[in-house]
């Protein structure tokens, strides 16, 4: 893992980033001022760098173009660890009673946000906006809402993940190019074909199902592909130890003992700057569109197919029962100087034809509305393709509960733990159920949710 | 024995000890006097950013860890709460296992690299200062920039660390992959940036009389007699600096792992010390009043740590006749 954890270090976390296209070379800062001349000006602070952190300046230079009245200034302020998680520009704002008008957040943090308080209450917007259920798509709208309340406005639904497999390397090792598998069965016995080793250490492997962005979201997409569920709302009570869940868990864990363990793995040269699939030497891999992009820039000679994520009966019942919908949101911070003006920025990025379609141009992320006509485009992108039949067929999220981010870290932790052979799946899981609740406990008294 | 009842100082008194103590701090002079409030103002920007950037903060911390402080909200005070949580929380004592493991190795390991060096250094050979500047850049190379590079060494397939172990025949471990290896690999990499300390014991060695060497020879003491009864001796006031700051510097080891592990402490949690777990508590988890309750428990424990070495080391050390 460690290996492998270069190439995608800024990509483990869910909040995956998604790029169009080739990045293109631009003098456009992270930072913009607003237009002159408006009558309010908001403040919005940009967590990315690099074609991201560009993409969201044009996108707020072009919601300057499509109105009169509202300027907006972009601020950099990064994110660091976990994901978003941590994004200390913005709490210090807050903090010290200064927010800006719109930040972002990972919708899984919604909940944990909206407890503390720093979350401006948007369902009186939203209903008369004539904004409902069916303008979203079904995972997109169970992130925005949390106890009947919405919060967000997710402008950017991102796939995870559709199923990729390597052409070559299946011809290679005497299978069939043109079938991916279907069911994890299938997975294990394509895997088998595709294994080879020099002395200890993997040199091919069939698939790295512990290393799919991070070991909390290898948990989450294999969980969801066994039928498993993270959480019970009625409960309110996390279900790492789930039926399915551990047996997906134990899968992953079987998997990493057949090929000699985990830490033996080493398919990747360091530094390797694409995803590690672009190396020919894995079979089979979940890919976020930039890495996929990548791959696809840089090997443009290995051929590549795409599928939906296989599954697992009976707890699953289709291809890509695993996948879910990730990607960021924007929110109001409780105490923004202009929420109205906000509301109109945040509306017309996330949840107008126009807006979707400027997001679309100039940050490249396929929209959670499921009326923006650039969703056509989408579908009929070479690129994005197989990501539109993930979005419009994913029925997960990641379990938004106000410690969600606890929850990650444990699985992390834990998952890592059963994976070598540290402790058996169930015991894990079990241990982060105990934790997770322990820690949901003290939050609530903290918060007196 | 007779008692004698207490008598209060004659109020002329007190005035006449208090003008002796401002006297003191101000100056006897108005010329004095004057000097000292020029003084205080010119250090004013030092002094007002020390109280309100370091001290207060330090106070506030105090403050919060007796409340349910989130960072973003009011605090609750709870009393001694997180105190009670910290001490039954096993991710916390298995954060400080991590620690302690990681000082008891990497701190006299460091000692022992970075002496080995400044003997090597003091070597009067061809090229000395080329030597040294050679052994001390990794200490001005950035922790972030070498631990990047760090990651292609300990790569199990295609670092170098394991290719040379190849050559002997021995199969290297996973290293950061690993559990069991992953901390071994962080220590390694904190031995890397021994130069700091190298420098300091240079200067030390410098420091050796040559006299006392030359007549220790005169005796018939031999190379390794010298350094053990006169080397030793002398670099002692050095080594309990390096002994005391490893130590603290070892109980706030934070960066390598940060970069290492990508703020995670993995693999499963194994490289996971207090000081990354008080990070993930304060920024990750919006438990502003628990992570200061760890800070001030480990600020307590380096306390001690520190006086225990005092306590033990301390007496031993030679001033050089003083």
């Amino acid at each position: 893992m460690g290996g492998l954890g270069l190439g995608v270090l800024g990509l483990a976390t869910g909040g995956c980033t998604i790029t169009k296209g080739t990045p293109p070379i631009s003098n456009v800062g992270l930072d913009k001022k607003p237009a002159p001349g408006r009558k309010t000006t908001i403040t919005v602070y940009s967590v990315w760098g690099s074609t991201v952190g560009e993409g969201m300046v044009k996108l707020a230079q072009r919601f300057e173009e499509s109105q009169p009245d509202i300027g907006v200034r972009v601020v950099y302020a990064p994110a660091g660890i976990g994901g978003g998680a941590v994004q200390q520009k913005l709490f210090t704002a807050i903090a010290g009673n200064n927010p800006p008008d719109v930040a972002q957040l990972v919708p899984s943090q919604g909940p944990q946000w909206a407890e503390l308080g720093i979350m401006t209450d948007l369902t009186d917007r939203y209903r008369e906006a004539g904004l409902g259920p069916d303008d979203f798509f079904p995972p997109v709208w169970d992130s925005i809402t949390y106890k009947d309340r919405i919060w967000q406005v997710q402008w950017d639904a991102d796939p995870n993940f559709p199923f990729f497999w390597n052409k070559d390397l299946f011809e290679e090792s005497g299978l069939d190019p043109e079938r991916p598998p279907q069911t994890i069965e299938e997975v294990d016995e394509y895997s088998a074909k595709i294994l080879r080793k020099s002395g200890a250490n993997v040199t091919k492997i069939g698939m790295i199902p512990w290393d799919t962005y991070g070991a909390s979201n290898s948990l989450f997409t294999w969980g969801f592909a066994h039928g498993g569920t993270f959480y019970d709302p009625e409960k309110e009570e996390v279900t790492p130890d789930n039926e399915y869940v551990v047996k997906a868990l134990e899968w992953i864990a079987r998997y990493a003992k057949s090929v000699g363990g985990a830490d033996r793995v080493t398919v990747t040269p360091p530094g390797l700057q694409i995803h590690p699939f672009g190396t020919g030497n894995i079979g089979m891999a979940p890919l976020v569109a930039p890495n996929y992009r990548d791959v696809k820039v840089n090997v443009p000679d290995m051929n590549i197919g795409a599928a939906l994520l296989p599954f697992q009966a009976p707890g699953a019942d289709r291809p890509g029962a695993g996948a879910w919908i990730g990607g960021w949101s924007m929110f109001i911070p409780k105490g923004a100087r202009h929420p109205d003006e906000a509301w109109e920025f945040l509306r017309w990025v996330g949840a107008t034809d126009e807006g979707t379609r400027a997001q679309w141009e100039t940050v490249g992320f396929p929209p959670g509305y499921t009326k923006a006509s650039v969703l056509e485009e989408i579908k009929n992108d070479p690129l994005m393709g197989p990501f539109y039949d993930v979005l419009t067929t994913a029925r997960n999220i990641r379990p938004p509960i106000p410690v969600a981010d606890f929850y990650f870290t444990q699985l992390d932790e834990n998952v890592s733990k059963a994976v070598l052979g540290l402790v058996t799946p169930l015991e894990a899981m079990r241990t982060v159920k105990e934790n997770v609740m322990a820690e949901w406990d003290r939050f609530r008294k903290a918060v007196k949710a | 024995m007779t008692t004698t009842s207490m008598t209060p100082p004659r109020p002329a008194a007190v005035g006449a000890r208090k003008r002796r103590v401002l006297a003191s701090v101000l100056g006897e002079t108005p010329r004095e006097r004057r000097n000292f409030l020029w003084g205080l103002l010119f250090t004013s920007p030092a002094i007002i950013g020390l109280a309100w950037f370091t001290a207060y903060p330090v106070f506030m911390s105090i403050y919060y860890s007796f409340t349910s402080a989130t960072m973003v909200n009011p605090p609750d005070f709870i009393g001694l709460d997180n105190y009670a949580v910290l001490m039954s929380d096993s991710t916390w004592w298995r954060s400080l296992a991590n620690t302690v493991y990681y000082i008891v190795v990497s701190v006299p390991l460091g000692i022992a690299v970075a002496l080995f060096l400044a003997i090597l250094l003091n070597l009067k050979v061809r090229g000395q200062s080329i030597y040294r500047v050679i052994f001390y850049l990794p200490a001005i190379v950035p922790v972030v920039a070498s631990a990047v590079v760090w990651l292609y060494v300990f790569n199990p397939q295609y670092g170098v660390l394991n290719t040379v172990l190849g050559w002997f025949g021995i199969t290297g471990p996973g290293w950061l992959a690993s559990p069991d290896w992953a901390m071994p690999a962080l220590i390694i990499f904190s031995t890397w940036g021994a130069g700091n300390l190298m420098i300091i014991l240079l200067a030390g060695l410098q420091d050796v009389p040559q006299d006392l060497q030359d007549q220790a020879m005169v005796d018939g003491a031999g190379r390794f007699r010298r350094f053990w009864h006169v080397t030793i001796p002398f670099l002692s006031p050095h080594l309990l600096f390096a002994l005391v700051t490893g130590l603290i510097a070892g109980f706030q080891f934070f960066t390598p792992v940060f970069v290492l592990t990508n703020g995670t402490g993995g693999p499963a949690g194994s490289t996971l010390v207090s000081g990354l777990y008080l990070y993930q508590n304060a920024f990750q988890f919006f438990k502003v009043g628990y992570a200061s309750a760890i800070a001030w428990v480990l600020f307590i424990i380096v306390a001690l740590a520190t006086a225990l070495v005092f306590r033990l080391v301390g007496r031993r050390v030679y001033y050089g006749g003083a």
